[in-house]
């Protein structure tokens, strides 16, 4: 197995034209971004259009990337941007407020689709409707760490929120996990 | 919704990546892009990067320059080794051939020229070492011969030039120690004629190492610095035979007589190791009774 280059390697050399090098960023990503994406829109063939426009981004954005971050945080953030942009394109708002008492945003409508319901009989299923169903701050922070592997202070710095704020958001999250897991076994 | 203290160890397990909802999650993620998507994004990606290979590996981008670094060290220092190493000596002055030892010039004066040509017996390789350093007859070595001085040298001793290992009359089972009695030079016999000296002529031992009475005769001691004297040269007979692993020339008679002696003073591991030797050559000879006990049990 030949020695792993960092992201941030990977891409400078794409930005300085080895092409190799793209394919295995995109290899080592492709699955966490596309299920980011995934937990977060209202159907597959978007959350297909999105990842696909992710990507893309990124490859325009080459000539200017310089690794002061985390490639997966310049990533994230570009992914981010683009759910914001097509939230606002349908009418929605990935808008967050820190008040946890806030009346959860509506379950993104993937969850209620009939197809959908049915593969979440099980137990793992449950888990990925409560994780759609959660508030839009918390289902992010939450998905930021799982499939984007960022630290807290990564995921403030994508969201524009505070270290405090970020791990607050993540406590109510998995407190309402557990507490819709277990009230469902 | 307040917070409750166990919430912090949960957002601890989930953040270390531990605990049951991440594992779980972790177990339900399993959705991939389609692939018509990844062909879209990969190609895009190519087209945009132009048809540049990858350089696969840290070592494709830095193999050459590290070779090449690494040439230049070896290089430098192959140079720099060189350099230093001191050249070989020239030979300015000849080399000065080593000088007899005060030891061979005595014996080479006492000794008539051409008795010791023919007396002397050869040495063989290992005695012959240990008879040299004995003697301290190792010359010392010269930093250079000089050849006038080397042909003075062999002019003044034509008799010892023929005292090389390479006489036709080499004893191979021969030791030659400054204590050795010389032979008459009538007495430079082939190997059977020696043989048969060694066992009728009872005066001179056919092999001696440390033996401090060249003269003492096996199996003729009576009093007890003579016993002193036979038993060390039991010893030392037993010493030769295992140093050059050949048959004593004691006599049957002579050779039970020593093992009963060996027996008498106790020393029954000598006396067992003389008997082995004795019944390589007389496999089925009797033995006294009280000798029976050596025998290994069949």
């Amino acid at each position: 197995m030949p020695a792993t280059d960092s992201d941030e390697a990977l891409m400078v050399a794409y930005r300085d034209g080895d092409a190799g090098a793209f394919d295995e960023l995109y290899a080592r990503h492709r699955g966490s971004l596309y299920r980011f994406i995934l937990r977060q829109c209202s159907a597959r063939a978007m959350a297909d259009e999105l990842f696909q426009d992710v990507w893309m981004n990124i490859i325009n954005a080459r000539g200017r990337y310089q690794p002061k971050a985390k490639f997966a945080t310049f990533l994230y953030q570009v992914a981010r941007n683009r759910i914001i942009d097509y939230y606002r394109a349908t009418g929605r708002s990935l808008e967050t407020s820190d008040d946890p008492d806030d009346p959860a945003d509506p379950p993104a409508p993937q969850a209620q689709q009939p197809e959908r319901m049915v593969e979440r009989r099980q137990l793992a299923s449950r888990l990925l409707e409560l994780i759609e169903s959660l508030p839009a701050a918390q289902r992010e922070a939450f998905l930021l760490h799982e499939e984007g592997g960022l630290a807290l202070e990564e995921i403030g710095q994508i969201t524009g929120a505070g270290r405090e704020t970020v791990k607050s958001r993540l406590r109510y999250a998995l407190a309402r996990l557990r507490q819709e897991m277990e009230g469902w076994a | 919704m307040s917070q409750d203290p166990s919430d912090d160890r949960l957002l601890e397990e989930f953040l270390a990546r531990r605990g049951g909802i991440a594992r779980n999650y972790r177990n339900a993620s399993v959705e991939q892009p389609p692939a018509d998507v990844d062909k879209a994004v990969l190609a895009a990606a190519r087209r945009a990067a132009g048809s540049r290979p990858r350089r696969i590996g840290w070592g494709s981008r830095w193999g050459a320059p590290l070779a090449a670094a690494a040439v230049i060290v070896l290089a430098v220092a192959v140079t720099l080794t060189l350099e230093r190493e001191p050249r070989f000596a020239q030979i300015e002055e000849p080399l000065e051939l080593a000088r007899p030892t005060q030891r061979q010039q005595e014996a080479k004066s006492a000794a008539p020229a051409d008795q010791e040509a023919a007396a002397v017996p050869a040495r063989t390789g290992a005695a012959k070492e240990k008879a040299v350093a004995e003697s301290g007859a190792v010359p010392p070595r010269a930093p250079g011969i000089k050849t006038d001085e080397l042909d003075a040298d062999f002019r003044q001793r034509p008799q010892e030039r023929g005292r090389i290992d390479f006489e036709p009359e080499i004893r191979r089972d021969s030791v030659v120690t400054e204590h050795a009695p010389r032979l008459p030079a009538a007495a430079a016999p082939d190997m059977k004629q020696r043989e048969t000296l060694s066992l009728e002529d009872k005066a001179q031992p056919a092999e001696v190492i440390d033996s401090p009475a060249p003269a003492a005769v096996l199996g003729q001691s009576t009093t007890a610095g003579a016993r002193a004297n036979e038993a060390s040269e039991a010893k030392s007979e037993l010493a030769a035979g295992g140093v050059h692993g050949k048959k004593s020339a004691l006599s049957r008679d002579e050779w039970i007589a020593k093992i009963e002696r060996l027996f008498d003073a106790g020393r029954l591991d000598e006396a067992k190791t003389a008997l082995a030797e004795f019944r390589k050559t007389y496999p089925h000879a009797e033995l006294p009774e009280k000798l029976s006990v050596l025998e290994p049990r069949k």
